[in-house]
C-alpha cells in the first residue's frame, strides 16, 4: 500500500457496494499479474470495493492471512458506510519504526569525567554509567524538601522560644 | 397463573432442513452471523493465527469462514436437531466445528467485505454448535477453484472450537 501512495495514489477513498462493479474492477486492476508468487496473493489499491479502484491500480502481493486480516478491516468498516461514502487509508507501523533512536541513559557528572579520564589515556576501568531514572528524581526532590522544611522549622521554633515567651527555650538553642 | 382453556403458549415455526447458497464475497471469507452483531471483524482478535488454521474465526455473534477461492461460495446449509455423529472425514479436506450466539433469533450469511445478507433464517435465540466442512480446497489456483461448503447448524450450549480435520496445503 505503501509503494501505490508513492505512485501517487489517492489516500481518500469513495466506498461502492456494488458487487458487480468491484469484480470488474479487480478484473481490471490485476489483469496481466501472476495469480500467485512465492506463495502470495495478489492485492490491489485503491481497493477494487471503491470508486477509485479498477485500472491503474497498484497491484502488490501479500501473505494469505494478510488478505483475511484485511478483508476483516474493510468488512468492518464498510458496516458503518453508506454508497458513496469517503474514507481515508492511514498507514499506521505496528512495530517500531525504522528510524527509532533507543533511548541513551544519563552519565552523573563523576562518570563523565572518568570516562573523560580514560578516553585521554588514564585509568581504565572507569566510567561507570547508570540510569537516572524518575524514581531517583523523586526521591531527591522529597529530601530537599524535608531539609528546607526542617530548616524553616527551627527559625520558628527559635523565634519563639526566644521573643514571645520571654526566653523560656533558650536553653535549647 | 390460569392459562384460559384452548390458548396454547408457543409458536411453531416450520422451515427446510436444507438450503443451498451461492454467491460470491471477497477476500476469501464470508460470515455467518447473529442480525445486528456487535464483533469488529477487523479486530485483531478475530482472525487470529489459530484461526487462519481452523479457517474459522469466532467472534461476538458473528463466525468467519475461511474459504479457498478468493470470491465464489458455494455451500449446503443443514439446520440439525442435534450434533452429528459417525462422520466419514475422509469425504472432505478441512472439517472445523465452532460456535455462534444467536440472541436476534436471526441467523444470517453475509459476504465479506460489504456484508450483504445473503440469506438468513429465523432460529430459536440460542447458542448453536456449527460445523464446517471443506471440499475440494486442492482444486484452486490464485483465485478460483472448485471448493464447496457443506455447514451444519444445530443447538449446542456445549460446542466449542474444534479442528476434526485439518487440511494440509500442497
Amino acid at each position: 500500500m505503501l509503494d501505490a501512495f508513492r505512485q501517487g495514489r489517492p489516500a481518500e477513498l469513495h466506498y461502492d457496494s456494488s458487487k458487480t462493479r468491484q469484480a470488474i474492477r479487480r478484473d481490471e486492476a490485476l489483469e496481466g499479474y501472476p495469480l500467485l508468487k512465492n506463495g502470495l496473493e495478489r492485492e490491489e489499491y485503491p481497493y477494487a470495493s471503491t470508486f477509485e479502484g479498477g485500472k491503474g491500480a497498484v497491484v502488490g502481493y501479500i501473505a494469505p492471512y494478510e488478505q483475511r486480516i484485511q478483508g476483516g478491516e474493510l468488512s468492518s468498516l464498510y458496516s458503518t458506510m453508506q454508497q458513496g461514502e469517503e474514507f481515508i487509508n492511514l498507514p499506521v507501523a505496528e512495530d517500531e519504526e525504522p528510524d527509532h533512536s533507543p533511548a541513551r541513559p544519563i552519565m552523573r557528572v563523576q562518570d563523565k569525567e572518568n570516562q573523560d579520564k580514560d578516553a585521554s589515556g588514564g585509568k581504565v576501568g572507569g566510567g561507570n554509567v547508570v540510569e537516572f531514572n524518575s524514581q531517583d528524581a523523586r526521591r531527591a526532590g522529597m529530601n530537599t524538601a524535608a531539609i528546607t522544611a526542617a530548616y524553616f522549622l527551627f527559625r520558628i521554633l527559635r523565634f519563639v522560644g526566644s521573643a514571645e515567651c520571654g526566653g523560656c527555650a533558650a536553653w535549647a538553642f | 397463573m390460569v392459562v384460559p382453556r384452548g390458548h396454547f403458549n408457543r409458536r411453531m415455526i416450520y422451515f427446510p432442513m436444507k438450503y443451498k447458497l451461492d454467491f460470491t464475497t471477497q477476500y476469501r471469507q464470508f460470515y455467518i452471523g447473529d442480525k445486528g452483531y456487535s464483533q469488529d471483524t477487523g479486530d485483531e482478535g478475530f482472525w487470529t493465527i489459530e484461526a487462519m488454521d481452523a479457517h474459522l474465526a469466532i467472534g461476538n455473534g458473528i463466525l468467519g469462514v475461511g474459504i479457498g477461492s478468493y470470491g465464489h461460495v458455494k455451500a449446503e446449509v443443514f439446520i440439525l436437531t442435534s450434533k452429528r455423529n459417525n462422520v466419514d472425514y475422509s469425504s472432505y479436506d478441512h472439517v472445523v466445528e465452532g460456535w455462534i450466539d444467536i440472541q436476534s433469533g436471526v441467523l444470517q450469511f453475509l459476504d465479506c467485505p460489504n456484508s450483504h445478507v445473503e440469506f438468513e433464517l429465523q432460529v430459536a435465540p440460542s447458542r448453536y454448535g456449527v460445523r464446517v466442512y471443506s471440499l475440494n480446497l486442492g482444486s484452486v489456483i490464485g483465485d478460483y477453484g472448485d471448493d464447496s461448503y457443506e455447514i451444519e447448524i444445530w443447538p449446542d450450549v456445549h460446542a466449542e472450537l474444534i479442528i476434526l480435520k485439518q487440511y494440509q496445503e500442497e
